[in-house]
């Protein structure tokens, strides 16, 4: 079963999905929230253009919105946080969301100032690393999230500047480290 | 002959996970890895998947995922050449239900003297030494039983004792690697006070070995009320 087929569960602090053994699967939490802050920050830091793939809880987003930008384009593609992102969006003029899967929808995207990628369960995730180029205008910044535990990424992306962060995540399903490492990426 | 149940004495589950931002290969990187990244000795109740394989993504990365059973039942009451055996494991739930076959364990230092299962046990198996056929279905909340083969039954007599692995057929004994977003696995009721996972037995007790009056000794189970076990003579024989 893929992560569009799951049935998220929303709480006040959490996104999770029961997988079949009846176990909880987190997909975002609330504890992330200076993390989604920090990287807000970095990818409005000059303005613009703001390009986010993966809505979630929002918190990212909403901090984004915080910030002196032109547009916010939000690419989601789970069919129960869809609605919650065009209702969150309706009041917020600068906001387009584009639904589906980023990979299938970036070449009718256009080109950002900033870009912040944090999926799950993402098929495409292989493809981020030659995708983020054509996304990106120059002197842009992208960050992501980064799912190792140390001042390096997976994607094998070169150039990369990491803040350390000191973090003390309850228990879950994707991110038990007390150390996260936020990339920072300028074109 | 005769038969007799032996409920587990040690059990539990090894898993390894394997996080990437880019594709796994399954086989030789979480399967064939000498180590696991998480071992459980149940020594109190746990219902989990402790038998299961995935190939999934979740938050900015793959994840390989294997687990393998281990049981191990001592023999030492069983005084007697044991010519059947099934193995019985108890189903806390359905799960993803997969194939699953039993194979030959190591764990548990071979022959039970160490108590724990560690890291390094994840590969405490023998895929070259199948105990069992794949079993087809799992069943929840009930007895889930694996016809023990020659082998099995062999090493048994040999051993005074049964060292088995529980694992996935398809993907953990064959293998082949899942598909991204498979993951299949069986849950298993562990240290279950009720429903011990359990090994039936059919020997032939040890004992008076010959026949007596034309009745071949396999087919005699006592002379006069004692048990051919505790007969060394019959008049004199």
């Amino acid at each position: 079963m893929t992560y569009t087929q799951q049935t998220l569960i929303f709480e006040q602090d959490r996104i999770y999905f029961l997988n079949p053994y009846e176990k909880e699967e987190e997909v975002m939490m609330d504890w992330e929230d200076d993390l989604m802050s920090a990287s807000a920050a970095y990818v409005t830091q000059n303005g613009g253009d703001i390009l986010e793939i993966g809505f979630g809880m929002g918190i990212s987003a909403n901090y984004i919105q915080s910030h002196v930008i032109n547009s916010h384009t939000i690419v989601e593609n789970h069919p129960a946080i869809i609605p919650k992102a065009l209702e969150w969006a309706s009041d917020k003029p600068n906001v387009t969301i584009v639904e589906g899967n980023w990979f299938d929808v970036k070449d009718s995207l256009s080109t950002y100032d900033g870009l912040f990628y944090d999926t799950y369960g993402d098929e495409c995730l292989q493809y981020f690393p030659s995708s983020l180029t054509q996304l990106m205008n120059p002197n842009g910044v992208a960050t992501w999230w980064n799912a190792l535990p140390t001042p390096s990424n997976a994607f094998g992306i070169d150039g990369v500047e990491y803040q350390e962060f000191s973090i003390n995540p309850p228990k879950n399903t994707y991110f038990n480290h007390t150390k996260y490492y936020l990339p920072k990426k300028q074109f | 002959m005769a038969t007799a149940t032996v409920n587990v004495d040690l059990e539990g589950y090894v898993e390894r996970e394997d996080t990437s931002g880019f594709p796994i290969a399954w086989v030789p990187i979480t399967r064939d890895d000498p180590t696991g990244t998480y071992a459980d000795t149940r020594t109190t109740a746990l219902i989990t998947a402790g038998t299961r394989s995935a190939y999934l993504l979740n938050r900015g990365t793959y994840i390989g995922f294997n687990s393998r059973s281990f049981f191990f039942f001592d023999l030492s009451s069983i005084v007697g050449t044991i010519t059947a055996a099934t193995l019985k494991v108890y189903a806390g739930g359905t799960g993803n239900s997969v194939d699953t076959v039993i194979v030959e364990g190591t764990a548990w230092n071979f022959d039970g003297s160490v108590t724990t299962l560690d890291l390094p046990d994840y590969s405490a198996l023998a895929f070259t030494t199948p105990y069992s056929s794949p079993k087809l279905s799992w069943t929840a909340s009930a007895y889930n039983s694996y016809a023990l083969n020659a082998t099995a039954i062999s090493a048994m007599n040999t051993n005074g004792y049964l060292n088995a692995a529980l694992i996935t057929d398809d993907y953990d004994y064959k293998p082949q690697a899942p598909t991204l977003g498979d993951d299949w696995g069986v849950l298993i009721s562990y240290a279950n006070g009720s429903f011990p996972q359990q090994l039936d037995i059919t020997y032939t007790p040890a004992g008076y070995g010959n026949d007596v009056n034309g009745v071949a000794s396999a087919s005699i189970v006592s002379i006069n009320g004692v048990a051919t076990a505790s007969i060394v003579t019959v008049n004199g024989v």
